[in-house]
């Protein structure tokens, strides 16, 4: 029987190969850290790019037409759909009623919070037209009561029945409104978009966080000033109490100040049963000195314009980053080779031909590129479980 | 060959199947009954107000609000009768028939405090039964969006409604030719139940906001002293019987009229017609006999 050749022995160039890396571990690990990084940094960045760019657009595809006062339409969709920033100037909730002739419609009032959560005021409409399903609990039926989204109830182990608190929206206001205690009655099946992480609730209970409907025992001597006979004005005092939750006891007592059509809501989302009625719409609502009809797509398709522009400057800056990379790398081993004289030449002195040597060297670089490659594909795949695209 | 052509034919469609009935929630005694008077047999109605309470101030819980959701369609009076409605979360399917009615203003005391200035909680009279005119107005709405829900069943509801509008244009020329010999001013009444029924009349009712149960105070006593000025023999309206003590109370020489304020059930069932007939016949009794009425 033949007995095997050292090349043999030692697993031809790639087991020389393979072997010197694990020798030399802890550099080799830094080259393929670097050069996967170098990899997967544009990879992901791409993914992630497209990844919100397509939700950003799937999102505004889904919310045809949104109304609101006139003046930043980026402002208003982004409060629309999004609910982290309120409007500057709302609309009144008549404008729910108009809108209803031209489709599904419904308002919505942003800008209050729970925790830091954003606290959206609308209709049953709302979850209707977004097709939200309610998977514990009820959808709310009186003022006081709240949904809250999948991912939310989640991260924050709501379940029904739990009480939260609106947050205070002015330090300063002693004489606004106070916080009101609200009750979770249902919890809202996951959709994976942005109605995942919020409170929803009917508007009247965000008119009740605002003060425009407020809980308190009807006037007596001790909680309002004295009236002439027959005075038709009672001016209460600082004695009357305020209601601050609102519960089966305290419910009856909650009355609205003002009519429905003139309180405020952010913006009024409306899904037009037809092309025809959505023309019409946008139309009508051209010629309004006061309200806007936004089309979000068009809204988020200008900013993924700037998007664009901003990512062929990234492309260029990526493209700078993999060149710079692949000459550090290019350096290091033009470095490591002159410091491997030595050992290369005691190889040759062994009997290898200079392609052997070669072949070692080239089997390093492909052992090290493949771990680089292996390892971005890696890092790439996990970025797209995180961005939620597999 | 004639039973080959026979098997060979098309077989013959299917009866129709029957629709269910819509299911029809009624948030009052009134539109209740109007939703039964219409709808026959292609409604069920159920009735939301619980038994002996008061749809004014009725406050349901949030389990009995969501229910809602399994009508077909929610009838309510409106008008704010439904005080509860304000502070609702409500289905789509909600008909509020006074809606569109041309409404009278009541005025109540009102307040104010913290940043918000004076308010008031005046309003509409919600009371619109009272005048079989509105309430067929009422039944024409309903009956809009009962064929809108249910178009297949229109001609029940079409021959329904012609007769629902006549009996009710019948009870008002009644009520009319009984309270055509009513004084026309200086009448009062204890609550705005009637407020409707007054106007088509032509009749000032001077609302004095007394409860039949309870005693007047001062302000009230004060109210029915000024009302009583003028006045030789003094009418009051009231929705339910007063007890002895608030009649002894306001003094005698008034004549108290006690009619069915037509929100609750008289007896057994809820039936508009025959308790407004009974208002009829104590209308009639109090205007055309000289004997003080009870």
């Amino acid at each position: 029987m033949r007995r095997p050749t050292l090349r043999e022995r030692l697993g031809g160039p790639l087991g020389l190969a393979g072997r010197y890396l694990l020798h030399h571990r802890g550099r080799a690990g830094i080259q393929v850290l670097g050069s996967s990084v170098a990899l997967a940094l544009p990879a992901i960045t791409l993914l992630a790019n497209a990844t919100i760019e397509d939700r950003l657009l799937a999102r505004a595809q889904a919310s045809p037409i949104v109304l609101g006062h006139v003046g930043n339409t980026f402002d208003l969709t982004m409060s629309a759909l999004y609910f982290r920033t309120a409007v500057r100037d709302p609309i009144p909730h008549g404008v729910v009623d108009r809108a209803s002739a031209y489709g599904l419609a419904a308002p919505l009032h942003v800008g209050h919070s729970v925790g830091g959560v954003p606290l959206v005021g609308t209709s049953l409409a709302y979850l209707e037209a977004r097709g939200l399903q309610i998977a514990q609990g009820r959808r709310p039926g009186v003022l006081g009561e709240v949904v809250a989204g999948a991912a939310l109830a989640e991260a924050s182990g709501l379940s029904i029945g739990d009480r939260v608190r609106t947050d205070l929206t002015n330090l300063y206001d002693l004489a606004g409104s106070y916080p009101l205690i609200l009750t979770v009655v249902g919890i809202l099946s996951p959709t994976g978009g942005p109605d995942d992480r919020v409170y929803f609730s009917d508007v009247k209970t965000t008119w009740a966080v605002d003060g425009h409907l407020h809980g308190h025992a009807a006037l007596t001597e001790a909680t309002a000033f004295p009236a002439e006979e027959g005075a038709r004005h009672l001016q209460a005092t600082a004695a009357l109490f305020l209601e601050q939750q609102i519960t089966p006891e305290t419910l009856a007592s909650f009355h609205l100040h003002g009519e429905t059509h003139a309180l405020p809501a952010s913006a009024v989302l409306v899904f037009p049963t037809d092309a025809r009625a959505r023309d019409q719409l946008l139309g009508d609502f051209a010629l309004e000195p006061l309200y806007q009809a936004v089309q979000p797509t068009d809204v988020i398709r200008t900013v993924l314009g700037i998007v664009a522009q901003v990512r062929g400057a990234l492309l260029v800056y990526l493209g700078l980053v993999i060149t710079t990379t692949t000459l550090f790398l290019g350096l290091t081993l033009t470095l490591s080779l002159r410091l491997r004289r030595a050992e290369l030449e005691l190889l040759r002195r062994l009997g290898s031909s200079r392609l052997a040597v070669a072949e070692v060297i080239g089997a390093e670089i492909v052992l090290i590129l493949g771990g680089a490659v292996a390892l971005s594909g890696g890092l790439t795949l996990l970025a797209a479980l995180l961005l939620g695209v597999v | 060959m004639i039973l080959s052509v026979l098997a060979c034919a098309d077989p013959p469609p299917p009866p129709p199947q029957p629709t269910a009935p819509l299911e029809v929630h009624a948030l009052s005694r009134p539109v209740g009954w109007l939703a039964e008077q219409l709808g026959g047999p292609d409604v069920v109605v159920t009735q939301v107000l619980p038994d002996g309470q008061d749809a004014a101030t009725w406050q349901p819980s949030g389990d009995v609000v969501a229910s809602l959701d399994r009508a077909d369609l929610v009838v309510a009076n409106g008008a704010g009768f439904e005080g509860w409605l304000e502070t609702a979360t409500l289905p789509d399917t909600l008909v509020s028939t006074a809606e569109g009615l041309a409404l009278r203003t009541i005025e109540a005391r009102t307040h104010s405090h913290g940043s918000g200035g004076a308010h008031s909680h005046q309003g509409h009279d919600p009371h619109t039964w009272s005048d079989p005119a509105l309430l067929a107005q009422q039944g024409a709405a309903l009956h809009r969006a009962l064929v809108a829900r249910d178009p297949e069943h229109q001609p029940g509801y079409d021959a329904r409604l012609a007769q629902l509008q006549e009996q009710l244009d019948a009870l008002g020329i009644a009520l009319d030719q009984a309270l055509a010999v009513a004084p026309d001013r200086g009448m009062g009444s204890n609550h705005p139940s009637f407020g409707y029924l007054a106007r088509r009349a032509g009749i000032e009712l001077i609302e004095l906001d007394l409860d039949p149960e309870r005693p007047p105070g001062p302000q009230a006593l004060a109210r029915v002293g000024a009302w009583r000025q003028d006045q030789e023999e003094p009418v009051l309206w009231w929705e339910a019987a007063p007890v002895a003590e608030v009649q002894q109370a306001l003094g005698s020489g008034i004549v108290h009229l006690v009619l069915d304020p037509l929100e609750q059930p008289s007896g057994g069932s809820y039936d508009y017609l025959a308790q407004a007939r009974g208002n009829l016949v104590r209308l009639r009794e109090a205007f055309t006999t000289p004997q003080a009425p009870r």
